[in-house]
């Protein structure tokens, strides 16, 4: 009896510790922790190079987003893929519209008809601002051609949107511009 | 020698337009052909649904001129995409909050329907409806909407949810499609167009923008014409050997009772659909190429544009004067004008777009006019949706609430109907993220006064509007708006 209550004192001691250290290396590799040192023209942070508390599977999708060794389109695919995942979720067509990037940008963070988090505050697909950003530190330019169906339009390296640098999928993912 | 179904393969192949014939056969599928019935009114009117695809940003369309006031809020909330005051046309309205209102300076002709003809104020034609949106009831404030206690249209901001739904008038979605035009149709085609005897059956639908949800009822459909009239199933009138097979083919089919050849039930009915179509097509290509000289001429006179959409609006002058023949009292007319989906180059592109339409429009009703059809057309325009009034930097985005034109004889003109809203960003009527305006009216309510000019009946009205019950009672005896005379 008495060995059996020792068991359990050092396995809640244990599971304590764990906690504590789990605790102590979120806010070591926090998003204020890790985060790069600003850099010329790269505000989107790869997120292999910072660490997402719970990850969703839309954080999932997201992962390798901005990374310059990967092409640009990759980001906008990642992105149609997580718009898509979510509308597979949210069913419900009428509230919380989604007519641009700050609809979407709120809707993924949690303001959408199922009060679910897709992607956390603070995960580096989003700007300062909130918004959805590209891998240069731009808005992405989310066009909303009907429900379910999301166009999206990076500014390309030159920042200036309706460009000929434009990186662009369309509403079924595919690349156009 | 051809058979019929060597004819019918053949018309499934490229060499006739695959396009045309589908439009064609899909919108000739309206069986209920209407029989004949006394119906007790010998006036003839018809509807003309100019649709702006793309979402027209009508809050540079039709713009607060006072100062301090409207103005001052609308150059605020638009900053590099206000159109200067100096620059507005003015308009002689003011509302009851004592605002007065500007047109764009491109819609020069606009102004002077809504002023009056050639100066004179017995001559006003348009008039514009304010802060009008897709709706599915009431929305008394903004935070009613934020706080999501009203029903909402579906998939706000999108643009073929909007499109679908300004054609439709049911913005909470349909499982079977139909379009509040194709709906009227159904409940007067047969009661109204009185004319059509002894298994004469013409359609009272035009569409110059191929197949629109607009026009699709439950038993009526539409016509698709193009700007040279109806479609062909032969190709463009071709003298060639493949041609004049095709034609021998047509006639064919025409000539011989299809059942003879068809014992499967679905080969029958497509090929009588094929005939019927062929046979309207013919009768109705009969008057259209071959126009009286007085509107062969007016045409020439109105000033029509040489650009697009303008074929489509002379096309529309072409087929409503053509009504007797056609044996119609009752006419839907639908155009549609794209590319306004202005999310950069908005000053520039929709200048350039406002000027054509504003042509159009014009020259449409001096053609009008000149035929002594004033009186019989109303002209309308929807779009997708109004856009925000912040600048996204070069244009603007996907929003709500819009403002749209009416005109014609019919429309009481000079006036700015509706509620216009505060253009502050942020105030009392923008729901949010960029100057997303609310309407305030809806376009239940501006197609209801329509309807009700066109003979659809009180009772009628919820076939046709099902929703309109939310926001005026068509059984009153009153108007939603005031804009018809």
């Amino acid at each position: 009896m008495k060995s059996r209550r020792l068991l359990i004192r050092a396995a809640a001691t244990l599971v304590a510790l764990a906690a504590i250290g789990l605790w102590l290396r979120c806010h070591r590799d926090g998003p204020e922790a890790g985060a790069k040192p600003p850099q010329e023209r790269s505000p989107v942070r790869s997120t292999t190079a910072a660490a997402v508390p719970a990850p969703t599977a839309a954080i999932r999708l997201l992962e390798g987003y901005g990374d310059p060794s990967t092409p640009p389109l990759d980001d906008l695919r990642k992105l149609h893929r997580v718009a898509s995942g979510y509308y597979s979720v949210v069913k419900d067509a009428s509230r919380f519209p989604i007519g641009g990037n700050e609809d979407l940008a709120a809707a993924l963070r949690g303001e959408n008809p199922n009060r679910e988090t897709f992607v956390p505050a603070g995960h580096p697909l989003f700007l300062d601002d909130g918004r959805i950003g590209d891998r240069w530190g731009n808005p992405m330019i989310v066009h909303p051609i009907g429900w379910k169906q999301l166009e999206f339009r990076s500014a390309g390296p030159d920042r200036k949107p309706f460009t000929e640098d434009d990186v662009v999928v369309d509403a079924k993912g595919n690349p156009a511009g | 020698m051809r058979t019929r179904r060597q004819f019918l393969g053949e018309a499934s192949c490229a060499a006739i337009g695959s396009t045309s014939i589908l439009s064609t056969l899909l919108n000739l599928t309206m069986a209920n052909h209407a029989s004949a019935q006394n119906g007790p009114s010998t006036d003839r009117k018809a509807l003309v649904c100019v649709f702006l695809s793309g979402g027209c940003d009508t809050f540079n369309l039709l713009i607060p001129r006072d100062s301090p006031g409207g103005y001052d809020e609308y150059a605020a909330s638009r900053s590099g995409l206000a159109i200067p005051r100096g620059e507005l046309l003015p308009l002689d309205f003011t509302d009851g909050q004592g605002r007065s209102y500007g047109l764009h300076p491109s819609c020069t002709g606009l102004a002077e329907m809504f002023n009056g003809l050639g100066g004179d104020p017995a001559k006003k034609r348009a008039s514009l409806v304010a802060n009008v949106g897709t709706l599915i009831e009431p929305i008394p404030n903004k935070q009613a909407y934020l706080n999501g206690s009203i029903a909402l249209p579906k998939a706000l901001f999108s643009h073929r949810d909007q499109i679908e739904q300004w054609q439709t008038s049911v913005p909470q979605g349909m499982q079977v499609l139909s379009g509040w035009g194709g709906r009227a149709a159904d409940v007067i085609h047969s009661t109204l167009n009185t004319e059509q005897t002894a298994g004469y059956y013409m359609p009272m639908n035009f569409s110059l923008a191929g197949n629109s949800t607009f026009q699709i009822g439950r038993s009526e459909g539409q016509f698709v014409i193009t700007g040279g009239g109806a479609l062909s199933f032969t190709g463009a009138q071709g003298q060639s050997a493949v041609h004049a097979a095709k034609r021998d083919a047509l006639q064919g089919i025409v000539a011989t009772p299809v059942e003879d050849h068809y014992d499967n039930l679905f080969h029958r009915t497509h090929s009588r659909i094929t005939a019927n179509s062929i046979e309207r097509s013919a009768e109705f290509q009969t008057y259209f190429s071959t126009p009286s000289s007085a509107v062969t001429n007016v045409i020439a006179a109105a000033e029509f544009p040489s650009e697009w959409p303008s074929s489509q609006f002379q096309a529309a002058v072409k087929t409503i004067a053509i009504r007797e023949q056609l044996k119609l009292r009752r006419q839907t007319i639908f155009i549609e004008y794209g590319g306004w989906d202005h999310h950069s180059e908005l000053l520039t592109n929709h200048s350039r777009m406002l000027g054509r339409l504003d042509a159009c429009l014009l020259a449409f009703q001096r053609a009008l006019d000149a035929l002594g059809l004033t009186d019989d057309v109303i002209t309308f325009t929807c779009s997708d949706f109004g856009r925000t009034l912040r600048s996204n930097g070069q244009g603007t985005d996907h929003a709500w609430s819009g403002n749209q034109i009416v005109m014609g004889g019919p429309v009481a003109g000079g006036q700015v109907l509706g509620s216009y809203p505060s253009l502050v960003i942020d105030g009392d009527d923008d729901i949010g993220r960029g100057g997303r305006i609310y309407p305030k009216t809806s376009a239940d309510e501006f197609f209801c006064e329509m309807l009700q000019w066109f003979g659809v009946t009180p009772s009628d009205m919820d076939t046709v509007l099902p929703n309109i019950g939310n926001f005026f009672d068509p059984s009153g005896g009153g108007k939603p708006l005031g804009f018809t005379v």
